[in-house]
Formats: structure tokens, sequence, C-alpha cells
């Protein structure tokens, strides 16, 4: 899966050394509740798409604010905004979702 | 004496080298408290051991202006910064809800509050102290010149936004607040009265109307708030904490460090307030989860 940080999967932390297997690939996290909120993220995109599998996923954003991310399958793509707490996702929202191709 | 700001493990020595050892130790366990205290309080970058041991070295140091105002500065970086805490976000523009969610968990904080107040009268012979702490409990439970005390105008606020007295009365805290009080309680409780203060007051900070002078990028509301159609309970409630808590942490700080300085306490009342920040980073959250519960119950 293409991302956008070359630290932590969900925050790019370089601290720590948690691996975490997500979507088949063994994945760097700085922590297990990084780990958590990545995996039910990802878990959730799916949902809501309905897609077998997510090619990349970019993050902006931190804890305090939340998350703004961009994950494409395909050619098709979603853009949403979750916020975590200790892993689980407490919010979700869907901002855009189509076919077009991210830059 | 230094203390983990996140476990509360006493550090060796209380040298910033071994207190460097004692996070690199736990990043390598992939501890998510000590790498998340790290992220949001000195570097998301890995470093040395040296190098964490400097960068600890620069955030305790407090020589510049004194330990009182780097508490402020500190405070101030967590919660009102260009990311504050959730919770400070929401309150720019509160919900009915956000406000419903105050009032229950800053219900169970105030019980508390008066006790830890109480436990550093018995502890300490310092006159200053005692009476500062008098005047506190009294402000909180009976007012002071007329007005009612903090913990009914809490309850009457929530009334306002339809949130029955009994309804609050009869609450668990969730599980953060439950948390937070616990730590407040033991420290209060077996630890030495001046880590309780500071560790108790610094928290007020969170209304003081001065964290602009000291980088706040927000403060704790909108003072158009008291122009707003919310109900006047409301208005009385925020206006009671936005008067009262701007001398209460400054005279609070003061005391702090006079006598930090006379029992050299220093680094064990850095090490507790910033343990305690951290518990009301998350009871600040319990707030906006309580409000969110309320939104999907009422």
């Amino acid at each position: 899966m293409k991302r956008n940080y070359e630290g932590c999967a969900l925050c790019d932390a370089t601290w720590g050394d948690y691996w975490r297997e997500v979507e088949g690939e063994n994945m760097f996290f700085c922590c297990n509740v990084c780990a958590d909120a990545f995996e039910n993220m990802i878990k959730k995109v799916k949902d809501v798409t309905g897609w077998e599998k997510v090619d990349s996923v970019h993050i902006e954003g931190n804890y305090s604010r939340g998350r703004n991310c961009v994950a494409t399958s395909g050619e098709e793509k979603i853009e949403y905004f979750f916020r975590h707490e200790d892993g689980v996702i407490t919010e979700f929202a869907v901002k855009n979702q189509g076919t077009r191709p991210v830059p | 004496m230094i203390i983990c700001p996140v476990c509360e493990e006493k550090i060796d020595g209380g040298s910033f080298p071994s207190l460097s050892s004692h996070f690199i130790e736990m990043e390598r366990k992939s501890d998510s408290s000590h790498i998340m205290w790290l992220n949001g309080n000195i570097s998301k970058s890995r470093t040395s051991g040296e190098e964490l041991s400097r960068l600890f070295e620069n955030f305790y140091d407090y020589s510049s202006h004194g330990l009182s105002d780097w508490i402020r500065k500190r405070f101030v970086m967590k919660f009102f910064s260009s990311d504050p805490n959730p919770f400070v976000l929401e309150m720019q523009n509160p919900t009915r809800y956000t406000l419903m969610g105050y009032v229950t968990e800053h219900y169970h904080f105030l019980k508390q509050w008066v006790k830890s107040c109480a436990f550093i009268i018995a502890k300490t012979d310092h006159y200053d102290v005692q009476k500062y702490e008098l005047d506190n409990i009294k402000e909180e439970y009976f007012g002071e010149g007329g007005t009612p005390p903090h913990v009914e105008l809490l309850l009457r606020m929530g009334e306002s936004l339809g949130l029955p007295r009994k309804k609050v009365l009869e609450s668990e805290p969730l599980r953060k607040t439950k948390e937070a009080i616990e730590f407040w309680d033991n420290l209060s409780r077996n630890g030495h009265w001046l880590d309780a203060m500071a560790s108790m007051h610094s928290l007020e900070l969170i209304a003081d109307r001065n964290v602009k002078n000291y980088g706040a990028v927000y403060s704790y509301f909108n003072p158009s708030v008291f122009d707003s159609n919310l109900p006047e309970d409301v208005k009385q409630f925020l206006r009671a904490g936005y008067d009262a808590d701007q001398y209460h942490s400054s005279d609070a700080l003061n005391l702090v460090e006079k006598y930090a300085r006379i029992y050299n306490m220093e680094r064990e009342v850095q090490s507790y307030f910033l343990k305690s920040s951290e518990q009301f980073y998350r009871y600040l959250e319990s707030r906006s989860e309580r409000g969110k519960m309320y939104e999907k119950e009422l």
C-alpha cells in the first residue's frame, strides 16, 4: 500500500518498533494504538466503499484535529475525515467519493 | 527528584540522562503512552539517548522566567496551541451537548477538587497555603459575595440546557474522568502537598484570560459567548470561571514557585505538573465524549 509517511503509518513518528501486517503488508508503527487506529481506519474505508483492497492512503492531520485522508483503489478514490481514541474510530465522515484519479 | 511524567517511575539519580534512558527503554518496547508523550512534547523523530537528554534539559529549563511561568508556558503549549485539546476546539462554538457533557464530568471533577484542597490544608502548616485553599473551597461549595457556589452554578447551567440535576448527581464519571480523579486523589492523599498543589491549581490556567500572553492561539472559549443566545445560567457559570480563575491560578502558582524553591522541589513539581496535565487532557476528552453520548441519548 502506497503511503505518504516514512515513519509510523499513522502518525509518521519514528520512535518505537511495532510491526503489524495490514492488507498483507508488514507495516511499521510506533505503537499498538497507532496500529489499531490505522487498521480500523482501513477496515472502515473498505466497509464504506466495498473495495477489496486499498492501493494507497494519504494522511494529513493529527490526533487533536483529526485526520483528513485520501485513499485509492484502482481508479477509485475516497476522501474522508476520521478521528480515533485509543485506536478506536470515533468519527468517520466521507467528504468525497468518485473515480477521478488522485493527483 | 525527577519522576517520569508518564508512569511516575522515580528516575534514578534524578538526572536527564537517566530520564532519557528510561524513555529510550520504554520506546524500544513500543510503549504507546511514553511514545505519545514524546511525540506530543519533545519530538516525533527518534534521537539518540544523548540527544534526548539534551532535549529534556531544554524542555525542563525554567531558568529564564521562573517555575510558575514555565508551568504557564507548558500548559499553553499543550492546551491552547494551534493543535489544541479537542474540547477547547469544541468550546470555541459550543453546542448544547458540549456544555451538557461539561456539566456532568466537571461535577465529578469538582467533588475531587475540594478533597484535594482539603488534603493540602491538612498536610501543611503554611498559613498562606491554608488560607488560599480555604478560600478556594469556600468559593466552590459556598460562594462568595452573594454569588452562588461554583458547583451550584454548574448544575444550574445543566438545568438551563435541559439536563436534570438528578441525572448529573446520579451519574458515574466516564473512564478517563475516573482515571484522572484517581490520580489526583492518590497524589493528594499520599504525595507531598506541594506536588498536589502544583498538579491541581495549574489546571485553573484553562480559564485564565492571560494565556494569550504566553502564546495561546486559543482561549478556553470565545468571549462572544456572553453576547450569544445561550441561557443566562450558562453565561453566569462561564463568567464566574472567567473572572475567578485568573487570580486563582496566578496566586497558586506563585505559592508553588515560592515553596518549591524553599524545599528544593522544582524538578518534582515539574514532573507532577506534567503528569497532571496529561490526566487533565484526557479528562477534557471525557467531557466531549459525554456530550456526544447526550447528543444520541437526549
